[in-house]
């Protein structure tokens, strides 16, 4: 298992580099700050935002309902998310 | 002062090892058909000396680029639920640890980041809609080789774990002991592994009438529905959007010249004269890379009819240049393949009607299988090589 390891994380590494030399090349420099704010609002929005509220809703919610109840709930709470994510852009185009 | 929780005071079963592995082999799946049907619609674009594209089958990028978007649809709720098994490993302590921990994180802060950019600028693009403030598809091609080798970066890492997760059942083997008591943990499990694929499966429902007529009524979350569209062909960019003012369509009948030139010289060709050449009609579908399709019937003048005129041969590549003043598809190169082949057209009329100004009139190129954006609207001149 270790030498596949290895060789996933060689390849892998390279393909991050490939991506890394695409976006010298073709993105123009005065973007980059744009994509930085965008690669980092990405995960402080999902890490600072949308997971606290789901696992602090399901504190409030999940732990009061009924066992049985509890799996669909996530599931209405996953669809209601992913909703709001393709259907949000759709709007404000 | 708020404290910030520890990973093991997350207690739902759902962000149990067995849940993330097997989600994360879903998103897996997804990225991996959104890379290399993006490789083929970027080579595409930027077709390589040595790989060029075939003229067939001409549904062949309605097929990849319909499976790019709907892969990328699909990855939303997969990314989300994966995010969330994973989410309580955040507040693993200590914070920074040994060099190895960090390298861990680090690696797995780079996969998230690239992964979020990615799917979101993909929706976002779908909804055409430019929030980012950055060029899309270099961003999006050069992000997608971050995500797909930071992936793999992460099996890497976490393969001990990956694999002792797989083998295992849904039930953690305390579980299978207290059967009746734990019962609802694997249960809980189960549930939301269904419901990622399920919510994966309907987003996909929901979008993908955009390209699948049958499913046109379903596509609720999808901006374009070609039978709702002029002539029953979505506009991306509309004439205006392209600067083609009311002034260069009225010049058309009189004005309006089409520059052919190649080995033979150079002649102008107005819109009574290619009307006058032999009219092919075609059936061919037109394919975004924003995932809609459509089908249509066109009529114009073979392209190879004027390839020949122009005195170019079966090896000539042709140039085509649009009347639009500006974007970055004002000018594309038509490969030797789609230029040989006889459904490829300047085509003059849709479904039996001149085309409209949307739709590129006075005349636009289709050929099969190719990008829509190369599709070039209100053609101005072409320009055959030797």
């Amino acid at each position: 298992m270790t030498r596949v390891r290895w060789a996933l994380g060689t390849v892998g590494v390279l393909l991050v580099l490939c991506g890394v030399r695409a976006f010298v090349v073709a993105v123009p420099p005065r973007q980059w700050p744009g994509v930085a704010t965008w690669l980092g609002a990405g995960v402080v929005v999902h890490d600072g935002l949308l997971a606290p509220c789901a696992v602090v809703l399901g504190w409030l919610v999940l732990r009061r309902a009924p066992e049985v109840v509890r799996p669909p709930l996530r599931l209405g709470l996953l669809a209601a998310v992913t909703v709001a994510v393709i259907g949000i852009p759709l709007l404000a185009a | 002062m708020v404290q910030l929780p520890h990973t093991e005071d997350f207690s739902s079963p759902v962000h149990d090892t067995k849940v993330v592995a097997r989600v994360g082999i879903w998103l897996g799946v997804a990225f991996t058909i959104c890379f290399l049907t993006g490789l083929v619609s970027h080579l595409h674009q930027h077709p390589l000396a040595w790989l060029q594209f075939p003229a067939t089958p001409e549904w062949g990028y309605r097929v990849t680029q319909g499976l790019h978007v709907a892969a990328g649809t699909a990855s939303v709720p997969l990314l989300l639920a994966k995010l969330y098994a994973v989410y309580p490993r955040l507040f693993r302590r200590p914070v920074l640890g040994t060099v190895g921990q960090q390298l861990r994180r680090a690696s797995v802060a780079v996969l998230v980041a690239a992964a979020l950019l990615q799917v979101f600028t993909g929706v976002a693009n779908v909804a055409q809609w430019y929030v980012f403030g950055f060029g899309f598809t270099a961003v999006h091609y050069a992000v997608a080789w971050v995500v797909v080798g930071a992936l793999l970066v992460h099996v890497a890492v976490f393969l001990p774990g990956i694999s002792r997760a797989l083998g295992e059942g849904l039930s953690t083997p305390d579980e299978e002991r207290l059967a009746v008591e734990e019962a609802g943990s694997a249960r809980g499990r189960r549930w939301f592994l269904g419901s990622a694929l399920g919510v994966a499966a309907g987003a996909v429902a929901l979008t993908v009438g955009q390209t699948v007529p049958a499913l046109e009524p379903l596509a609720l979350l999808a901006r374009r529905h070609p039978s709702r569209s002029p002539s029953g062909i979505p506009v991306n960019r509309t004439a205006a959007q392209a600067g083609i003012t009311a002034s260069t369509v009225a010049a058309v009948p009189g004005r309006w010249r089409l520059r052919l030139s190649g080995p033979g010289g150079e002649r102008q060709l107005s819109y009574a004269d290619l009307a006058t050449l032999p009219q092919t009609e075609v059936e061919l579908p037109i394919t975004c890379v924003e995932g809609w399709s459509a089908s249509g019937r066109w009529a114009g003048v073979r392209v190879r009819d004027l390839v020949a005129l122009a005195g170019g041969s079966a090896r000539s590549f042709v140039g085509v240049e649009s009347l639009e003043r500006r974007g970055p598809y004002r000018r594309t190169t038509l490969p030797t393949a789609h230029a040989q082949h006889p459904d490829t057209l300047l085509a003059l009329r849709l479904n039996g009607a001149a085309l409209s100004v949307d739709h590129g009139y006075p005349a636009r190129l289709i050929a099969p299988n190719r990008p829509g954006v190369l599709q070039t609207k209100w053609v101005s001149a072409m320009v055959v090589s030797a």
